[in-house]
C-alpha cells in the first residue's frame, strides 16, 4: 500500500473515531430504563438507544431526565441522574404502572451541560423528538427555568427539582411544578440554625460576608440570607458575587479575611466550592461562627473526594434531606446500600431528590392512568403525600408533598427535609433542627482559630 | 502586610499559570499561522494522562512531564503531519488562512472532550500531590499558595526561554523562522515546509503538555477542564500578540493582576468583565497585540 494510501486511511480512520465518540459523547438522550417487558408479557426493545413504542401506546411511557451531566454541575447532576434511575427500576421491577396496564417507564436522559441555552434545546428536543410525557430536573436554578419555559409552550407536565430560585414557580406556569424547597426554605434553615446559636452563646449581633455564584441560584440565596439578617441587625460587611469557573479564588478569599467576619455564607457549585475551599483554608481566614454553605458542591461527594478533610472541617452545611433518614429506616439504609453497590458513592441529598422526583412522576402517571398532558398536569396537582416514614417516594425526607397554588410544594407547612449538619473529624454531624438531629450532637463553636489548631 | 502587595503576587503567580498554558499555542500560531481550538481539550487530554501515572504508579506530574511532554510532541507532530497537511495543502491553493483546519481543530475539541467523557465521566478529580497539598508562606503568612502553582510561576519562564532559544537560536528555528515568515519562499528554498510545521506543531503540543502537569497539580481534573482556560488562552494570545512568546507571558501576567489586584477593589464579576474590556480595548487599538505589533516594526 502506498505511503499517501496510509495516510488517508489514517485520516479516515481518526475521522470516525472523532464522529463517534462526539455521537456517543455528547449524550443528549440515552435511554437509561430499558423495560424488560410489559405487565402483560409484550416484548419490549430493552438495548439502550433503541427506539421505544410511542408513549400512546401503553406499553411504555417516556420520562425526560434532563440534568447537567457535564460542565460545572456535573457530578451533581449524575447523582440527580442515578438516583431517578435507580427508582424506576425498582418501579417497573414492581410491576411498572398498574393503571395503564403494567406500563414500564422508560427514562430518556438529557444533558444540560449546566447552562440554560443548552437546557431549553435538550428539553425541546425531549418533547419533539422523543416524545416524551413529562420531563423531570434540571437542578440548576438557570436551566430549571429556561427548560421549564420550553415544557410550558409545548404544554408538557414539567416536575422541577433543584432549583431553588422563586422564578421557577412564580411565573403563573400552570405545567411547571417543583417538589424542592424554595432557596427561601434553604436560607432561612441556616438562620434558624444561627439564632440557636447566638441565644446559647448569648450573641447580640453578628457581622457576615457573602461569597456567591453569580447565577440566579447564588443571587437569590445571597438577597434571602441579606433581608433576613438585616431584621435581625446583623451587618454585611462583603457582598461578592463571583463568575463561576474561576482558577483562583484567593482574591476572593483575601478579601473575606480583611473583612474580619464572624460568619460567611457562601453558594458554589462543585469545582468552585472545591476552589474556594482550598483558597480558604491555605489563606488561613478565621471565622469564628462559621463557614455556612447553602449546599450546593458542599453535598457532593466529589467535593469530598477532592479535599482533605482539613480543608472542610467545621463547615457548616445545609444539606437538602433528611440526614437521619439513613439511621432511623431500614428500608433507606437498603436504598443507600444500593446506591454505593451500583454507582459507587455513599447516598448524597442529590441521588435523593433524584429518587424522590422520579417516584412523583410515577404517582402522577399512576394516578392520571393516561399520558394525555391536561390529565397528567391535574394528577400532579392532586398528589400529596404525607410523610410517614414508610412511602417510598420521600427518600428525601420532605415532611409533605402538596401544591400550593403556584405549584410549589408546601410541605404542608412542615420541615423541608433539610438539616444543617457540621463536618467534625471529617464526618457530617446532623445538628439542627432538632428532629434531624441525634442525641449528644453539639456544634463545635467557636470555631478554633488556625493557630490553635 | 499590604494587601494589594498580596495580591500582585497572587496575580503574577496565576498570570504564570496562564502564560504556561498560551504559550504553546502561541507559538503554532506564529509557524503555522492556525488556531488551534482544541488546546483546552489537549490540556485536559494530558491532564489525564498525569492522573493516570498518578493514581496507577504514583508518580508524580512533575516528574512524569519528561515523558508525557516528548510523548505529545509525537502526538502534535503526528496530528499535524497525518491531518492537519493534506487540510493545508488542499486549501493552500485557493485561501490564505486554512479555515478548515480550523473548523477541523474546533471537531478535535469537541471529539476529545466527549471521548474522556465517555471514559472519565465528569466526576472532578484531583492529584494530591505533595505540591498540591503543601503551600509556600512568605510574609509572615501572609502570603500563602501551593507549592504547585510557584513550580508553574517558575516553568512559564522555562518553557517560554526554552521555545525562544529553539525559535530564533537554533538551525531548527531559522527553518522555523522561515517558514512562518513565508512558508512557500522557505520551500523555495529548501525546506521541508510541512516536516517544520510539524516540528512547530509538536513543540505547541510539548509545551501545552508541560502546562498540564502544573495544572492538574494546582487545579481540578475533568473533561471539561479545557473550558476553564481555553478561551483565556486565546484571550491572552491575542492581547499579548498572536504569534508572539513574550506576548503570551505578558498577556498572561495582565489577565493575572486583573483577576487578582483589580478585584480588591470592585466586585470579582467586574473585575472579569474588565479583563475582557482591556481585551477589546487592545484589539482595537492594536490589532496585532500588545507585542506583536512592535516585532513586525
Amino acid at each position: 500500500m502506498s505511503k499517501g494510501k496510509v495516510k488517508r486511511l489514517l485520516s479516515l480512520g481518526l475521522a470516525v473515531i472523532m464522529t463517534a465518540s462526539m455521537i456517543a459523547g455528547c449524550g443528549n438522550s440515552g435511554t437509561a430504563e430499558a423495560p424488560a417487558s410489559s405487565a402483560e408479557g409484550t416484548e419490549v426493545e430493552t438495548e439502550a438507544g433503541t427506539e421505544a413504542p410511542a408513549a400512546a401506546s401503553g406499553d411504555v411511557v417516556k420520562i425526560g431526565s434532563l440534568w447537567p451531566l457535564t460542565g460545572g454541575s456535573a457530578t451533581i447532576g449524575q447523582q440527580h441522574a442515578d438516583g431517578a434511575e435507580a427508582a424506576i427500576k425498582e418501579i417497573n421491577a414492581n410491576g411498572g404502572i398498574k393503571s395503564m396496564g403494567g406500563a414500564q417507564i422508560q427514562l430518556v436522559v438529557a444533558d444540560t451541560e449546566t447552562a440554560a441555552d443548552k437546557a431549553s434545546v435538550a428539553c425541546e428536543r425531549l418533547i419533539t423528538d422523543d416524545g416524551v410525557s413529562m420531563i423531570i430536573g434540571a437542578y440548576n436554578s438557570t436551566c430549571c427555568i429556561s427548560s421549564s419555559e420550553v415544557a410550558q409552550k409545548y404544554s408538557i407536565p414539567y416536575i422541577s427539582q433543584g432549583g431553588v430560585a422563586t422564578a421557577v414557580t412564580d411565573r403563573g406556569y400552570d405545567y411547571v411544578y417543583r417538589i424542592n424547597n424554595t432557596a427561601t426554605y434553604d436560607v432561612l434553615e441556616m438562620i434558624t440554625a444561627l439564632d440557636t446559636i447566638c441565644e446559647e452563646n448569648n450573641l447580640d449581633t453578628l457581622t457576615y460576608a457573602l461569597v456567591y455564584e453569580n447565577s440566579d441560584w447564588g443571587a437569590d440565596n445571597a438577597r434571602i440570607w441579606k433581608e433576613a439578617a438585616d431584621e435581625r441587625g446583623w451587618t454585611c460587611v462583603l457582598d461578592e458575587p463571583v463568575t463561576n469557573g474561576q482558577a483562583d479564588m484567593t482574591s476572593q478569599v483575601l478579601k473575606v479575611k480583611d473583612s474580619g467576619a464572624d460568619v460567611l455564607n457562601v453558594s458554589f457549585y462543585t469545582d468552585d466550592s472545591i476552589v474556594f475551599s482550598n483558597a480558604l483554608y491555605a489563606n488561613q481566614v478565621d471565622l469564628p461562627w462559621g463557614v455556612w454553605s447553602v449546599g450546593g458542591g458542599w453535598q457532593d461527594a466529589a467535593f469530598f473526594e477532592a479535599l482533605d478533610q482539613e480543608v472542610y472541617n467545621y463547615h457548616f452545611v445545609q444539606e437538602d434531606w433528611d440526614m437521619c433518614g439513613v439511621q432511623n429506616h431500614e428500608w433507606i439504609q437498603e436504598v443507600a446500600t444500593q446506591c454505593k453497590e451500583t454507582y459507587g458513592y455513599e447516598m448524597t441529598s442529590f441521588f435523593a431528590q433524584g429518587w424522590t422526583v422520579a417516584y412523583i412522576a410515577y404517582y402522577a402517571l399512576e394516578a392520571a392512568g393516561t399520558t394525555d398532558a391536561e390529565t397528567l398536569r391535574d394528577a400532579i396537582k392532586g398528589i400529596e403525600l404525607h410523610n410517614d416514614g414508610t412511602d417510598r417516594a420521600l427518600l428525601s425526607g420532605y415532611s409533605a408533598i402538596a401544591f400550593d397554588e403556584k405549584n410549589q410544594n408546601t410541605f404542608d407547612g412542615g420541615a423541608t427535609g433539610g438539616t444543617i449538619v457540621q463536618y467534625q473529624d471529617g464526618v457530617a454531624v446532623p445538628l439542627y433542627p432538632a428532629e434531624h438531629s441525634v442525641e449528644g450532637n453539639v456544634p463545635i463553636l467557636p470555631i478554633p482559630s488556625f493557630s490553635e489548631r | 502586610m499590604n494587601n494589594i502587595f498580596i495580591a500582585i503576587l497572587h496575580g503574577l503567580i496565576l498570570g504564570g499559570a496562564y502564560s504556561l498554558i498560551a504559550v504553546g499555542l502561541s507559538v503554532i500560531f506564529g509557524v503555522v499561522r492556525i488556531i488551534n481550538f482544541s488546546h483546552g481539550a489537549m490540556l485536559m487530554a494530558s491532564a489525564f494522562a498525569y492522573y493516570e501515572l498518578f493514581t496507577r504508579f504514583n508518580v508524580d506530574p512533575f516528574f512524569a512531564m519528561f515523558f508525557i511532554a516528548p510523548a505529545f510532541f509525537i502526538i502534535g507532530f503526528l496530528l499535524q503531519k497525518v491531518i492537519i497537511r493534506p487540510l493545508l495543502i488542499r486549501e493552500s491553493a485557493s485561501v490564505l488562512e486554512p479555515t478548515s483546519v480550523m473548523l477541523f481543530t474546533i471537531g478535535l475539541d469537541y471529539a476529545i472532550c466527549n471521548l474522556y467523557l465517555m471514559i472519565y465521566t465528569s466526576r472532578y478529580k484531583t492529584l494530591n500531590t505533595w505540591s498540591y497539598k503543601n503551600y509556600f508562606r512568605a510574609f509572615d503568612n501572609s502570603f500563602v499558595t501551593q507549592y504547585s502553582r510557584i513550580i508553574a510561576f517558575i516553568l512559564c519562564f522555562v518553557v517560554a526561554f526554552g521555545l525562544w532559544f529553539i525559535i530564533n537560536k537554533t538551525e531548527l528555528g531559522k527553518r522555523i523562522r522561515a517558514v512562518s515568515q513565508n512558508r512557500d519562499a522557505a520551500a523555495l528554498c529548501g525546506v521541508d515546509v510541512h516536516t517544520t510545521y510539524g516540528i512547530a506543531f509538536g513543540l505547541g503540543t510539548a509545551a501545552l503538555a508541560i502546562a498540564g502537569a502544573a495544572m492538574s497539580s494546582f487545579y481540578l481534573v475533568s473533561p471539561s477542564v479545557g473550558n476553564v482556560f481555553g478561551t483565556k488562552s486565546f484571550m491572552i494570545v491575542v492581547l499579548g500578540g498572536l504569534g508572539s512568546i513574550p506576548g503570551a507571558i505578558v498577556g498572561g501576567m495582565i489577565f493575572g493582576l486583573i483577576e487578582q489586584v483589580i478585584a480588591q477593589f470592585i466586585p470579582s464579576t467586574m473585575a472579569s468583565m474588565l479583563s475582557f474590556a482591556v481585551f477589546l480595548i487592545v484589539l482595537v487599538l492594536m490589532p496585532d497585540g500588545l507585542l506583536g505589533s512592535r516585532k513586525r516594526k
